[in-house]
């Protein structure tokens, strides 16, 4: 699994780093990313959206929000 | 497929350059030597003196005005520090929308006691001659661009170049983004410097050309031994130099006209998105393969690294120094806004790019940006 620790980056280096996780990944494993800033949990979610990977889970507890996704391509 | 429009930033050599190259690499491997120099020298020192003919030619210039150096900002460094180290003191000026490269290299002058300043521009990003001409008093050079970087305005050199002389300064001019695109006429322009590089035309990376015209003096940045005239001692880059030459050799200006229709139907497109505005001028006045847009309520790092994760690549405005964004100097020089700046994103075409390329970016764009606004913090509004 590739964890990613965000908290207290804002947009769009959040994204950025999962970008850079997703293309260093291979097809099956598992990436977790964890922040804090409120839009880069949406453009994270929808950036595994829009490029076909699984997104496995999505929850936020006291302003952390987790992201889990799987590589499927 | 990846679709790449990011040729301002660096091109794909072209296969024929590379063709080139090899043979400089694998067989011609020697280094320009003196006058009884080896075969292998020999043959290096002939691919140099072909390449420096045949770039001399393309902008109306001869052999001895023209010297290689590593890059783009190394023939800014050259020209700016050369010409003030030469002269010893006075003011040095330049645009408020260079590269960092001139403005950082001016700056450091600033620090070394030389008097600076910088030109401010108008909307379009074109030089402010008022400004310019009422700010020449002791000034020893003016470092401009012939076609900007970023926004793709296209200077009216020859009026500047009329009010810098009539002031006793000298200009220098960063023609980098524009050569290949713009025919360049060192004389007719009548510049003092200019700068050129290979590896936005289709060229090798880490070779660029400072054209010194004849007469003008300038210190070394470097000491070492007489090649390039002293100039610029060190070792010579022989397979980037035949590189470069042969890049020239397939510069065709068809391919502009063919990349200013693309680049306007791109224009076209983009500005049927709500909310969007274009950066720089329309035209003729404009880089050929230059689209810049600024994009409301959302950012344009978040757009490139969206695109860039369905296949689209091109630049954004901003510099990012140790993950902290700084908004694009040249946006706000031309008034834009801190928003604007965030905001804006460069396409840049090349001699290889398609329509269906352009239809596609589009298409790519829009929706990632319909769907950024979604999401936006300002909710789709300011």
């Amino acid at each position: 699994m590739i964890k990613i620790n965000v908290i207290g980056k804002e947009c769009p280096i959040p994204l950025n780093e999962f970008r850079k996780a997703l293309r260093k990944a291979k097809v099956g494993e598992i990436i977790e990313i964890v922040g804090t800033h409120e839009l880069s949990k949406g453009e994270i979610a929808l950036a595994a959206d829009e490029t076909g990977q699984e997104i496995l889970e999505i929850d936020e507890k006291n302003g952390v929000w987790r992201i889990v996704v799987k590589k499927v391509r | 497929m990846v679709i790449y429009l990011d040729n301002a930033n660096t091109t794909k050599p072209d296969p024929e350059v590379v063709k080139v190259m090899l043979e400089y690499f694998e067989k011609k491997y020697g280094t320009p030597g003196g006058e009884f120099g080896h075969i292998f020298d020999e043959e290096s020192r002939e691919a140099v003196e072909e390449a420096r003919e045949i770039i001399a030619r393309e902008i109306n210039a001869s052999p001895e005005e023209i010297i290689f150096v590593s890059d783009e900002t190394e023939a800014d460094n050259l020209a700016i520090k050369g010409i003030a180290w030469a002269k010893g003191k006075g003011k040095v000026l330049a645009s408020k929308i260079e590269r960092k490269a001139i403005l950082n290299t001016v700056k450091r002058l600033g620090e070394w006691g030389f008097e600076t300043y910088e030109v401010s521009v108008d909307g379009e990003g074109f030089i402010n001659l008022e400004d310019l001409q009422s700010n020449l008093k002791d000034a020893i050079l003016f470092a401009t661009h012939l076609g900007n970087f970023e926004i793709g305005t296209i200077q009216d050199i020859k009026a500047i170049s009329e009010i810098v002389h009539d002031k006793g300064a000298l200009l220098y001019l960063d023609a980098n983004h524009a050569f290949g695109k713009v025919k360049i006429d060192v004389k007719k322009l009548d510049v003092d410097l200019m700068s050129i590089t290979a590896h936005l035309i289709h060229g090798p990376k880490g070779i660029a050309a400072l054209y010194i015209r004849d007469g003008v003096k300038l210190k070394p940045l470097l000491d070492g031994d007489v090649r390039e005239r002293g100039i610029r001692p060190g070792m010579i880059n022989v397979p980037a130099i035949a590189g470069f030459g042969k890049a020239v050799e397939l510069i065709n200006y068809d391919d502009a006209k063919r990349m200013a229709k693309l680049r306007d139907r791109l224009i076209d497109l983009l500005l049927g998105i709500p909310d969007t505005k274009l950066n720089g001028p329309r035209g003729e006045k404009r880089l050929p393969n230059n689209v810049n847009v600024s994009f409301a309520y959302v950012e344009g790092e978040s757009i490139l690294l969206h695109c860039d994760l369905r296949g689209l690549v091109f630049s954004t405005g901003s510099a990012c120094y140790s993950q902290e964004l700084l908004p694009s100097h040249v946006i706000r020089a031309i008034g834009g806004s801190f928003e604007d700046a965030h905001g804006s994103v460069r396409l840049s075409l090349s001699k290889w790019t398609t329509e269906d390329e352009i239809v596609k970016a589009y298409e790519i764009i829009k929706d990632v940006v319909e769907k950024l606004r979604e999401i936006s913090i300002y909710g789709g509004k300011r």
